[in-house]
């Protein structure tokens, strides 16, 4: 190409998905320039035999060669980090998981990035705000957003526009439809076997949300969003629980090669969408909803979208995650106060420290999280309070965290005091160098803000930095005497003074 | 049996005899009138090959298929028959009685050699020896006693070509027949100039006098000629398509050997001779008569095209118009700083089809430009576009071509070009599996400051400089975000690297056009039920799908004002008081072949205009990929609708469909404003050549001096 032209601004995303590969091209506007999607047979093949086949592999590597010439087209490389291809999570399903994979980094020269529970939780959520903000009703409601994937159903309970609580459900539609496969010989009650299968997999469900006075009700998914202006008729996005229950009936009784003509899709899709309309309904009816709203039909590119759009750019996300964060702390009966003050320093650390640490934004949730969280373990016992807080940090759920970064979160937590991360932590060990290097910078600024707060008491509330040569000068203003803060700097500045080679120097200031 | 259509067929040559009352025209240039004859004739040995293939095939088949009008293939092809034997009847008369006469009286003779002067038959004899002789090639025969060994014994004739029959005796009175056909290398027609007039003699009429000198030892007791026309309409079966090139390569070698389904032999030739011809070429015995076609006077006309472009006759011919440059481009300004600012319709052949060339020129050698994608149907021999297609590969851009291997007739010249583009780094598309992909559409991607910016030209005709300077089409270019995004969408789809998901702006086909079509038809149906002004207008060249037609019938019923203007084919019924009294369809036939489609809703006041790829035609609407350009810019659309509306007042060139399918050609008013006469394609070309003049003027006051820089 031209070297005096400009380059082109643009982000892509691909998404590999249950029965479809999508791929978006965006300006830097966040417009469209390219939307593309091909069927696949992914989540049939992952359900039903639990691997790939070699011609669905064929076809995955045969679309993406097209989606590679698109990218080409434009003069992007697949390589390049403004070009993010991402998996649906049933992937791991697959016991040729890696063997796909590579397969994939072989021939079309792209690395995929398997979506874990939280990454999807997140995509979800940012789906679901920006319904959110379409109907600004909604926020004055108690809203449920159900997600039926192939895998597993999600649950995101909005009270007044703000996460109440997430789960996520064994109840996929790949998973139903296979179960309908595999037990039903009788043709003609298929429809009837799989609504009670589903009945019988919504126990749980009812269960969490008991009692609770449920205003809205939103559907969202591939399958049910595609079918979504069928069932609304046009520009509208909310029907009656009756209505969406007839053609529930009708589709689930129809054979694939009826919903391909009749509603115009693909057969992929087709075998998908009786088990995704019926999980819908059943679940509308089991929490006894009149009227179901599902928004117009297009899912793919706004998950697409939401995939680019990492995690910085959803500052309400963040939001979301740190409050999950701080229910768990408040559950734990943590010093709120101590709690708070620390994650107040540690940020403004983070911030000023930026040129210093070059830690990514997502590390600085994860900061937030860690310092919200350190004493959690104080719950259990005092003593040994910080592996506590490892313990009850990995085995809760932070929303919107994927368990990979839970662990971070965990270890974080732990080395906020004494030890420092070592080799012989297996816990630590078993990360890879980077995320070592990460967790250990992350740590270190947390133990600095620990310290800073040793007297519990919030007083090192404005807190100046100044680095000169070798030396991290802290300027504790209003503070008449720091001999507290600097003795429990000596056992905790020293990760710090490791890792960035500066003495830490605490100054009273009056 | 229903009624209320007319068949296609028969509808179709209705039409070729529109195209026929050209040449009938005494009012038209001498040479206009053979070219007329001409194209007839080609028309019709094309629907042959196709159409009555294709109905024989289904015969043999034995298909009882009934077409919308309920008749069987077998009762269709009666039909046919019964009516093309009128009008090779008609052929034969206007070439003895009317054409040859007023060829005389322009001193243009069609003569036989006996009647030239020794020393002209003498240049022939030498140009018969130099140039024809040595690429003859006998096929002998000898009559087989048993029949069945007939067909193995049997030469295999070229189609298409007029063959030499010659029966030969030697001296122990041994007969055998020899069949010469004249090689496709060798001019139909031969001139013979003198001071004072030209003498025209047939390619027939050369060789058959000079044939005893390549039988030395025999006597010629017998001969004549006759040309055969085999089924050509073989569908190719796409499922199984390997390579879909090397399949059709095939193709065009099947076609020399199916089966016979026209021969035409002159209606002097001996019965002993016909029966010879009838079992050498496979002809159907039983009905014989039916395939077999008596012809007055001289067979193939369509060969007689040379002769209307003779050089030297410009007084026998019409004046000629030229193509006029849009006063939309300059050469100042590129292609892409135009349509940028402005969308531009062009309508050819009046406007010149160059800036579309000029287009993808600019592109090829654009250091902004990324991207070239464009769908090629049938280019022209020596296409400027595919050559600029090729260097815009070689400048390092990425050019992606569909092209369409199942052309009719074309697919030859379209392999030669694949190959070629293929060689230059060109990402060849071979056609989408079982649909013909008939859009035309040409996409530009630039670089414009670190931003996407797409070019469009979207059109009703092919991407063919020569056809363009005959067709009328229309080109619409555009730079509208919307439309550029729908055209990316479009060639990932029909590249096979996405599926076809929703368009904004275009409506393809097969997907949504029909349905679209209907729906706009409902609508103004229901505007004219609510008492509303209701108004469709649409410029097709076929009108043959029964759903679109019975959607016309009921919105007519609702009393929507009908205005069809259809060059070929129109299988709706019109001016019947049942079904159709709101209906007006009418034909152009001139001098330049109507091609584009153009339609128009009144839709209230705030009418939809839109021009098309595609016929209203269910081959057109299910089996094809199609597109329907909605026109946005506000002055393209009024010049469209104008077009449409002019269409109807022509009272020169226009023909009335009648309610049986003959037409009747309208002629101007005789009450108030009488005579006064309205011509659409003159009135185009008037337009056309203003609107350049006016431009040329302008230029001419506003002078732009050259400054040093």
């Amino acid at each position: 190409m031209d070297s005096l032209l400009t380059p082109l601004k643009l982000n892509a995303a691909i998404h590999i998905g249950a029965s479809s590969i999508s791929f978006l091209i965006t300006n830097e506007a966040g417009e469209q320039i390219e939307y593309l999607e091909k069927s696949t047979s992914l989540a049939h093949d992952i359900f039903s035999k639990r691997e790939i086949t070699k011609s669905t592999i064929k076809n995955c590597v045969s679309i993406l060669t097209g989606y590679n010439a698109i990218l080409n087209e434009l003069g992007i490389n697949p390589q390049d980090p403004s070009v993010r291809i991402v998996a649906t999570n049933i992937l791991s399903e697959a016991s040729n998981k890696d063997i796909f994979i590579n397969r994939l980094q072989i021939t079309c020269g792209i690395t995929v990035e398997v979506l874990d529970d939280g990454e999807m939780t997140r995509l979800i959520y940012m789906k679901t705000r920006r319904h959110l903000q379409d109907t600004p009703a909604m926020n004055q409601h108690n809203t449920l957003v159900v997600h039926a994937g192939p895998g597993n159903t999600r649950t995101l309970y909005f009270k007044e526009g703000k996460i109440e609580s997430y789960k996520s459900y064994r109840i996929g539609i790949y998973r139903a439809r296979e179960e309908i496969r595999n037990s039903s010989n009788d043709e003609t009650h298929v429809n009837q076997f799989l609504y009670d299968h589903i009945n019988s997999q919504l126990d749980s469900l009812i269960e969490d949300f008991q009692g609770e006075d449920i205003q809205d009700i939103i559907f969202i998914g591939y399958e049910i969003q595609l079918i979504q202006p069928q069932i609304m008729g046009a520009r509208k996005s909310q029907c009656l629980l009756t209505k969406l229950q007839k053609i529930s009936d009708s589709i689930t009784s129809m054979d694939d090669d009826d919903i391909v003509s009749r509603y115009n899709i693909d057969y992929h899709t087709a075998e998908a969408l009786p088990p995704a309309i019926a999980i819908n309904t059943c679940i509308a009816k089991a929490l006894e909803m009149e009227q179901v709203t599902i928004p117009g039909n297009d899912y793919e590119p706004e998950l697409l979208q939401d995939i680019h759009l990492s995690h910085e750019s959803s500052a309400s996300y963040a939001d979301e995650v740190t409050a999950s964060a701080w229910e768990l702390a408040k559950k734990c009966r943590v010093n709120r106060k101590h709690a708070r003050q620390v994650t107040a320093i540690a940020l403004h650390l983070y911030e000023e420290l930026e040129d210093l640490h070059r830690l990514d934004p997502q590390a600085k949730l994860l900061l937030h999280c860690a310092a919200l969280l350190h004493e959690c373990g104080g719950f259990i016992s005092d003593a040994s309070h910080h592996k506590h807080s490892q313990y009850i940090i990995q085995h809760s759920d932070i929303f919107g965290l994927s368990q990979a970064d839970i662990e971070l979160v965990a270890i974080i937590a732990r080395y906020h005091r004494n030890s420092q991360p070592k080799p012989s932590h297996s816990i630590y060990r078993d990360l890879d160098t980077l995320q070592q290097m990460r967790v250990s910078k992350i740590a270190s600024l947390l133990r600095i803000a620990d310290a800073l707060d040793r007297t519990h008491s919030a007083r090192a509330e404005n807190i100046k930095l100044h680095l000169t040569r070798g030396v991290l000068n802290i300027h504790l203003k209003d503070v008449t005497d720091a001999t507290v803060e600097r003795i429990a700097m000596k056992s905790k500045g020293n990760l710090f003074q490791n890792i960035f080679g500066l003495e830490i120097h605490l100054h009273e200031e009056k | 049996m229903s009624t209320n259509y007319i068949n296609r067929e028969l509808s179709w040559i209705e039409f070729n005899q529109r195209v026929l009352s050209e040449a009938q025209r005494d009012d038209l240039p001498i040479l206009e009138r053979v070219k007329f004859l001409a194209i007839t004739a080609s028309n019709l040995d094309e629907f042959f090959q196709v159409r009555v293939g294709g109905l024989s095939a289904q015969l043999l088949a034995g298909s009882q298929k009934t077409d919308i009008t309920g008749l069987t293939p077998a009762e269709q092809l009666n039909a046919i028959r019964a009516r093309t034997k009128t009008m090779y009847q008609d052929f034969s008369e206007l070439l003895e009685k009317k054409l040859t006469p007023e060829l005389a009286k322009n001193h243009i003779h069609f003569t036989s050699l006996t009647d030239l002067t020794h020393a002209q038959r003498n240049t022939l004899t030498e140009k018969f020896n130099n140039t024809i002789f040595p690429i003859l090639t006998p096929l002998g025969y000898s009559d087989p006693a048993d029949s069945e060994d007939a067909q193995e014994m049997s030469p295999i004739l070229p189609a298409h070509q007029i063959t030499l029959i010659i029966r030969l005796q030697n001296a122990k009175k041994i007969t055998r027949t020899i069949f010469l056909p004249i090689p496709s290398l060798v001019d139909r027609l031969h001139y013979i100039p003198d001071d004072k007039a030209l003498y025209i003699i047939t390619a027939e009429e050369l060789i058959s006098h000079h044939a005893q000198m390549l039988f030395p030892d025999e006597t010629i007791i017998d001969s004549s000629h006759f040309r055969i026309t085999r089924n050509g309409d073989i569908v190719l079966q796409d499922e199984d398509a390997m390579d879909l090139a090397g399949e059709m390569e095939d193709i065009l070698n099947e076609r020399k050997f199916s089966k016979t389904i026209r021969l035409e032999i002159p209606t002097d030739i001996s019965a002993d001779l016909l029966q010879t011809i009838c079992k050498v070429t496979n002809t159907d015995e039983e009905s014989e008569e039916d395939h077999v076609y008596r012809i007055t006077g001289a067979i193939n006309l369509a060969d007689y095209m040379p002769l209307a472009f003779l050089p030297g006759h410009d007084d026998l011919r019409d004046p000629e118009w030229k193509p006029q440059p849009s006063p939309a481009f300059s050469s100042e300004q590129s292609m892409f700083e135009t349509i940028a600012e402005n969308d531009v319709l062009l309508y050819h052949p009046y406007e010149s089809f160059e800036p579309v060339i000029r287009l993808i020129e600019e592109a090829s050698t654009d250091p902004h430009t990324l991207a070239i994608k464009q769908v090629l149907y049938r280019t022209a021999s020596n296409s400027r576009i595919i050559d600029a297609l090729i260097r815009a590969a070689e400048n390092g851009k990425q050019v992606t071509v569909l092209v369409e291997l199942k052309a009719r007739f074309d697919e030859a010249r379209n392999l030669q070009r694949a190959d070629e583009l293929q060689r230059a780094g060109v990402q060849i598309v071979y056609g989408v599996k079982n649909l013909k992909t008939h859009a035309k559409i040409l996409l530009i991607v630039r670089n414009e400051n670190g931003n996407i910016k797409r070019y469009l030209h979207l059109g009703t005709g092919n991407y063919n400089e020569s056809t363009a300077k005959l067709y009328t089409d229309a080109s619409y270019l555009t730079a509208r975000d919307s439309y550029g995004a729908d055209a990316s969408v479009f060639f990932n789809a029909i590249t096979g690297r996405s599926k076809l998901t929703s368009l904004k702006k275009l409506t393809p086909a097969p997907t949504e056009m029909k349905r679209s079509l209907i729906s706009k038809i409902e609508r103004e149906a229901k505007r004219a039920k609510q008492g509303e002004p209701a108004h469709i207008m649409a410029k097709i060249n076929s009108l043959q799908d029964q759903d679109i037609i019975d959607a016309l019938y009921l919105a007519s019923a609702a009393g929507v004002k009908i205005q069809l203007n259809i060059r070929g084919i129109c299988c709706l019924k019109p001016k019947d008081k049942n079904l159709s009294k709101n209906i007006e369809v009418i034909s152009v036939i001139d001098r330049y072949l109507e091609h584009a489609r153009i339609f128009y809703f009144h839709k209230g006041g705030n009418p939809e205009v839109f021009i098309s790829s595609a016929d209203w035609m269910t081959r057109n609407l299910e089996k094809r990929v199609e597109l329907m350009i909605p026109i946005a810019d506000s002055k393209a659309k009024k010049r469209l609708t104008d077009i449409l509306k002019t269409a109807f007042e022509d009272n020169q060139n226009a023909h009335i469909i009648q309610k049986d399918g003959t037409s009747i050609r309208k002629a101007p008013h005789k009450g108030k404003g009488k005579g006064k006469t309205i011509r659409l394609q003159s009135i185009l070309q008037e337009a056309a050549e203003k609107a350049t003049k006016a431009k040329t003027f302008h230029q001419s006051t506003t002078f732009e001096p050259h400054i040093p820089s």
